[in-house]
């Protein structure tokens, strides 16, 4: 897409973030929920199903113009717009690798925000070394039967959709397979509401599959042994997304230090005055153009569909996310005491971002995924 | 938000256009579409004339309501209220007509991301004003910009009997 739509895309969704967001994240962060009319809202604007393709009702977007569009909805809220981008996952999933069936079952609700949507890997035994899962998937007849636990689910029993990464065959990545399974099956239950330090405006549960029952209709794609290359290609994407998540709030804290320390006065002068704020307010800018620039280039990489794609998104979503966590941090600085007050934003933008170092494939991950497509390649 | 077509009258960049250049183009434009109803804002942020829309009512001869914060649109009448200075006017008009609106008519949507994706695709219709017949040329011409004369300070009196003695010989307001 041309920058200047760009442009026009990045302005809607900022109007809407600061507008509609903003003047509320704290409260979602402090009474830990996301109000249905906003998400009601949002999902009329097309939030739901930015990267869905046309033909599957969605909006369409290529990788870059979407990363574009979560970093300024970020800029209102972190932690509810990093939601958005998982529910996103979830509905390209089904629009990418579903059946005819199970896209015209499920794809429209979910673009709509009709149906929420989680995204189900992670298990307490296996979070870095995810194709080590044991949840298992065997079947029965017309149905499959599940068993095992999902861990750290963002929106895990609120969602009316949980794409389960479960074992049908052998050990390693090829034996396992994706299920879409509704909220209402048999033998699917949910764990405590962790308490969080940040990312609170979304639940975060445990998934528990007790001989939970999925029909065979509901194997994505209907085919076993694709489940880890569903779940790789989305989490490509994913680590765009949550990179973009941490650049809109590391703006916001910028931003909000450059209000600060223009207006802030100690020793007889704003404290932008002196050296040492400017330079960090240089390097901080630095690093968030930075930032962008790593991660709208593997967006354009992404979208080509190049092999050094998957690197490439490991290595922006490692460099932006320390960054622009780093970025928040000196924002919370710069801010002095007041930045450690819950009164003012910086500190949710520092929290939000913090656990984004973490989820989507831990950072050390990402060195391991770039470190072996240079050493492979050599 | 949103229309399904446009139609675009291409003048030169340097062009200054008139309210009633203007007007007459969409008078040429309004007898080709025949529409029911026409909204303009009440006055450009350039040259605040607020003339644009009076001169084409006048010209297809149609009824007009001007600076219209509020109004309810019927089979073939429409009821507005129109801001004046006084305070407020309700009009009634039969349709076909012309409205100029005020920025308390309403609160414009979010435009949602489909469409915005959608309104690249729709058709723009181009016209240049020869196409229209209209003649654009600038008939007038500004002679003087000037700011009004500075209110000058007060001054402070002593007593009533000052006060009454300003008011009548100086300001000659009693």
């Amino acid at each position: 897409m041309r920058v200047y739509d760009q442009k026009e895309l990045y302005e809607l969704a900022s109007t809407f973030a600061l507008e509609e967001m903003a003047p509320n994240m704290e409260k979602w962060d402090k009474e830990e929920f996301i109000p249905k009319d906003l998400l009601e809202k949002a999902s009329t604007l097309g939030f739901g199903k930015l990267y869905v393709s046309e033909n599957g009702g969605g909006v369409g977007l290529d990788r870059e113009t979407t990363s574009v569009v979560f970093e300024a909805l970020s800029r209102g809220c972190v932690s509810t717009t990093a939601y958005l981008t998982l529910h996103n996952t979830c509905a390209w999933m089904v629009d990418a690798f579903g059946t005819e069936a199970q896209k015209e079952m499920y794809l429209e609700k979910l673009g709509n925000m009709e149906y929420l949507g989680s995204y189900c890997l992670t298990e307490p035994g296996s979070g870095s070394d995810a194709m080590s899962l044991t949840t298992t998937a065997k079947k029965d007849g017309n149905k499959y039967i599940l068993n095992g636990t999902k861990v750290f689910i963002s929106n895990g029993g609120d969602s009316d959709i949980y794409l389960v990464m479960a074992r049908t065959g052998g050990p390693g990545p090829k034996g396992i397979s994706t299920f879409i399974v509704p909220k209402d099956s048999v033998g699917l239950s949910f764990g405590k509401k962790e308490r969080k330090v940040g990312w609170n405006s979304q639940p975060t549960r445990s998934v528990i599959l007790e001989d939970c029952e999925v029909s065979v209709e509901n194997l994505l794609g209907g085919e076993e042994g694709k489940g880890f290359k569903f779940a790789m290609m989305g989490l490509d994407g994913g680590r765009i997304n949550i990179a973009s998540c941490s650049i809109g709030g590391a703006d916001a804290s910028l931003r909000a230090a450059i209000e600060h320390t223009t207006v802030r006065n100690q020793f007889g002068q704003e404290i932008s005055k002196f050296q040492n704020t400017q330079f960090e307010i240089a390097e901080m800018a630095g690093k968030l153009n930075a930032s962008r620039a790593i991660v709208r280039q593997a967006a354009r990489l992404l979208e080509a569909k190049v092999p050094m794609a998957t690197a490439s998104c490991a290595m922006a979503k490692q460099f932006a996310t320390d960054a622009c966590f780093d970025i928040c941090n000196r924002s919370l600085q710069l801010h002095g005491g007041y930045g450690y007050l819950k009164d003012y934003p910086v500190q949710q933008y520092m929290r939000d971002t913090r656990v984004h170092q973490i989820l989507g494939g831990t950072n050390e991950i990402m060195k391991l995924v770039v470190s072996r497509s240079i050493l492979n390649s050599v | 938000m949103g229309a399904d077509r446009g139609i675009h009258v291409e003048v030169d960049e340097k062009t200054i256009l008139e309210p009633l250049s203007v007007a007459k183009l969409f008078s040429a434009i309004a007898k080709k579409e025949n529409p029911n109803l026409i909204i303009m804002g009440k006055q450009a942020i350039d040259d605040d004339a607020g003339q644009t829309g009076q001169m084409l009512a006048g010209l297809l001869d149609l009824p007009q309501a001007n600076f219209v914060s509020k109004v309810d649109i019927g089979e073939d009448k429409l009821l507005a209220t129109c801001e004046i200075d006084g305070g407020l006017e309700t009009v009634e008009c039969s349709l076909p007509a012309v409205i100029t609106t005020d920025l308390r008519l309403n609160e414009p949507r979010y435009a949602s991301l489909p469409n915005i994706m959608k309104a690249k695709k729709k058709p723009i219709d181009k016209y240049k004003p020869s196409d229209l017949g209209v003649e654009i040329t600038k008939r007038l011409e500004t002679l003087k910009v000037a700011e009004p004369a500075a209110r000058k300070s007060g001054v402070k009196v002593e007593s009533v009997d000052e006060l009454i003695e300003k008011l009548r010989n100086e300001a000659k307001v009693l």
